[in-house]
C-alpha cells in the first residue's frame, strides 16, 4: 500500500501532511499491535503517541517505502523497554455477543464461556505468536504485510501462525 | 486502515444447531474475526493529542537535527539504540508493579508514592505539574506535597487530596481510602465524604461509608511488608498473598469465610501458616509457586 503521495515526501523526508497521512493510515493497526502484546489499552495508546512523536523528530530521514516497518520497530522497542514484566489479560470486545439475542439463556452462557476461554488461551500464547496470529486473523493483514512490518521472513510468520493455531486448537478442545 | 471489516458476522447464522455443527477451527476463526480491540480514545482524539504535544515541543525547544547520524548509518540497529536512549531520557507515565514487587517513585511535583504489587499508576508526565491527576488500578500509598488539587481517579470513584498522606485501595469492585494525615475527599457514585486522620471511606454495595477509629498504621502496613485484615473474606487474603509472592493459589470451600489477622511478606510458608493455622486450613505447595488450600479434613 502506498500511503505517502510523492508531493508529501520531499528529498529531505516527511512534510506535516505526509506525517498526518502516516498517522491516519497506521494508527489503528499500531494500537492493535501493542494491545496484542500488552492487553492494556492505556499502554497501547501511550506507546503509539510516543511512536509518532519519535517519527516526527526524525522526519527528515523517513522514507515512504520503509515507514510502516519503522513504525513497528519503534513501537516494539518502546514496548519491550518499558513493559517487559507485564501480566497479560486480553479483554477484547466480542461483537458476536453484543446486541444479539440467543435462543436460550443456556446457549448464551455457552457462547460467553467459549469466548472467555478463547481469550484466556490467546492470552497464554507467547507474545510473538499471539501478535502474528491476531494481526492476521483480526486485522486481516496478509503474511507478506506482517513479515514486512515486523522485519521477519514470511516463513517465520507461517511458523508463528502454525504454532499459535495448534496451541489454541489443542487448548480449546481440551477445555471443552 | 479499515479493511472491509467483519460486517458479515452480524448476518451469520447464530443458532445453536449451527454453532454445534462448526469444527473447533471454524469456531475459533469466527470468534477471533469478530474481536475488536478496545480503544479509549478515538483516532481523531489521538491525533489532536499528538498535535498538542508537538506544538508544545516546538515552543519548548527546536527539534534536534539527527541527520548527521543518519547519513552515517540509517540502520535498524540505530533505530533500536535511539529508542533505548529515548526511553532512558523520558519519565515513564505508567508505573507498573508486578507481583512480588513494590515500587517507590517520586512524582514530578515532588510527591512520593509507593505502588503495591500488581498495581498500575498512570499519569501524564507533561501535564502533571499543572494538573495533578493520576489513575490507579490496585493499591498505592501517597505522600502528597502541598499545592494545587491532587486527584487519584479509580474505576469506582475519585479521591481528592486536601492534605498529605493517604492509602488508596481500588481493586475489582472494592474501593477503600484511609487517611493518615491531612484531609481527603472521596467522590463515588455521586456521593462525597471527607475523611480525616484515623478515618476510612469504603464503597460498600454502591454506598460510600465512613468508618472511624481506624488504625492508620495498619492500613498502610503493606509498605513495610505487614498486611492486616479486619474481618475480610478469606479469598481476598489469598489474593493478596498471590500478589505479594507471585504465586497461584486455588482454594476450595472457603466461600463466606472471613479472617481477622495478618501476614508478613518475607516468607511464603510463614505467611501461609499465619493464615491457615488459625483458620484450620491445609495447604500444599507444588513446584514452588502453585498452592492448593482447603479446609482440614477430620
Amino acid at each position: 500500500m502506498k500511503v505517502l503521495s510523492d508531493k508529501n515526501q520531499t528529498e529531505t523526508g516527511l512534510t506535516k501532511v505526509g506525517f498526518e497521512q502516516l498517522f491516519d493510515a497506521y494508527y489503528d493497526e499500531l494500537q492493535h499491535f501493542i494491545y496484542f502484546k500488552s492487553g492494556d489499552t492505556d499502554v497501547a495508546e501511550d506507546i503509539v503517541q510516543d511512536v509518532f512523536l519519535k517519527v516526527w523528530e526524525m522526519r527528515s530521514t523517513v522514507r515512504g517505502e520503509t515507514a510502516r516497518a519503522l513504525l513497528y520497530t519503534i513501537a516494539a522497542n518502546l514496548f519491550s523497554n518499558r513493559y517487559k514484566r507485564m501480566k497479560l489479560n486480553l479483554k477484547l470486545q466480542q461483537s458476536i455477543v453484543e446486541d444479539r439475542t440467543f435462543e436460550t439463556p443456556e446457549f448464551e452462557m455457552e457462547i460467553k464461556e467459549f469466548d472467555r476461554k478463547l481469550q484466556r488461551v490467546i492470552s497464554e500464547l507467547n507474545e510473538n505468536n499471539r501478535t502474528v496470529f491476531l494481526m492476521n486473523r483480526m486485522d486481516q493483514m496478509t503474511y507478506n504485510e506482517i513479515a514486512a512490518s515486523l522485519n521477519i521472513s514470511v516463513k517465520a510468520v507461517e511458523k508463528r501462525m502454525k504454532k499459535a493455531l495448534e496451541h489454541v486448537r489443542k487448548e480449546i478442545e481440551q477445555k471443552f | 486502515m479499515e479493511k472491509g471489516k467483519k460486517g458479515h458476522i452480524d448476518h451469520l447464522d447464530f443458532s445453536k444447531a449451527h454453532f454445534d455443527h462448526l469444527t473447533t477451527d471454524e469456531k475459533i476463526e469466527t470468534f477471533v474475526q469478530a474481536y475488536r480491540v478496545p480503544q479509549k480514545r478515538s483516532k481523531v482524539d489521538a491525533l489532536e493529542l499528538l498535535r498538542e504535544k508537538l506544538d508544545k515541543k516546538n515552543t519548548e525547544k527546536p527539534t534536534r537535527n539527527l541527520r548527521i547520524y543518519w547519513s552515517a548509518a540509517a540502520s535498524i540497529a540505530l533505530i533500536a539504540l535511539l529508542t533505548t536512549v529515548y526511553f532512558y531520557t523520558t519519565t515513564p507515565s505508567h508505573i507498573i508493579a508486578s507481583r512480588g514487587q513494590h515500587i517507590e517513585y517520586s512524582l514530578p511535583d515532588g510527591s512520593e508514592v509507593t505502588v503495591n504489587a500488581e498495581s498500575k499508576l498512570s499519569f501524564s508526565k507533561s501535564a502533571f505539574t499543572e494538573k495533578r491527576t493520576l489513575k490507579l488500578e490496585g493499591e498505592a500509598y501517597f505522600s502528597v506535597r502541598k499545592g494545587n488539587p491532587f486527584v487519584v481517579e479509580t474505576k469506582l470513584g475519585r479521591v481528592e487530596v486536601l492534605g498529605t498522606t493517604l492509602n488508596v485501595y481500588a481493586r475489582d469492585n472494592e474501593l477503600s481510602v484511609s487517611c493518615l494525615t491531612g484531609k481527603v475527599k472521596i467522590t463515588a457514585n455521586g456521593q462525597t465524604v471527607i475523611i480525616e486522620p484515623g478515618e476510612m471511606a469504603e464503597l460498600v454495595a454502591g454506598t460510600l461509608k465512613k468508618a472511624t477509629n481506624i488504625n492508620p498504621g495498619q492500613m498502610a502496613g503493606w509498605r513495610s511488608g505487614e498486611f492486616h485484615f479486619d474481618n475480610i473474606p478469606l479469598i481476598s487474603i489469598f489474593e493478596e498473598i498471590e500478589r505479594q509472592f507471585n504465586v497461584k493459589i486455588t482454594t476450595k470451600g472457603l466461600e463466606n469465610r472471613f479472617y481477622t489477622g495478618g501476614f508478613t511478606n518475607e516468607n511464603l510458608t510463614e505467611a501461609l501458616e499465619m493464615v491457615c493455622l488459625p483458620m484450620q486450613l491445609d495447604y500444599e505447595i507444588k513446584n514452588g509457586n502453585k498452592i492448593r488450600i482447603e479446609p482440614k479434613t477430620k
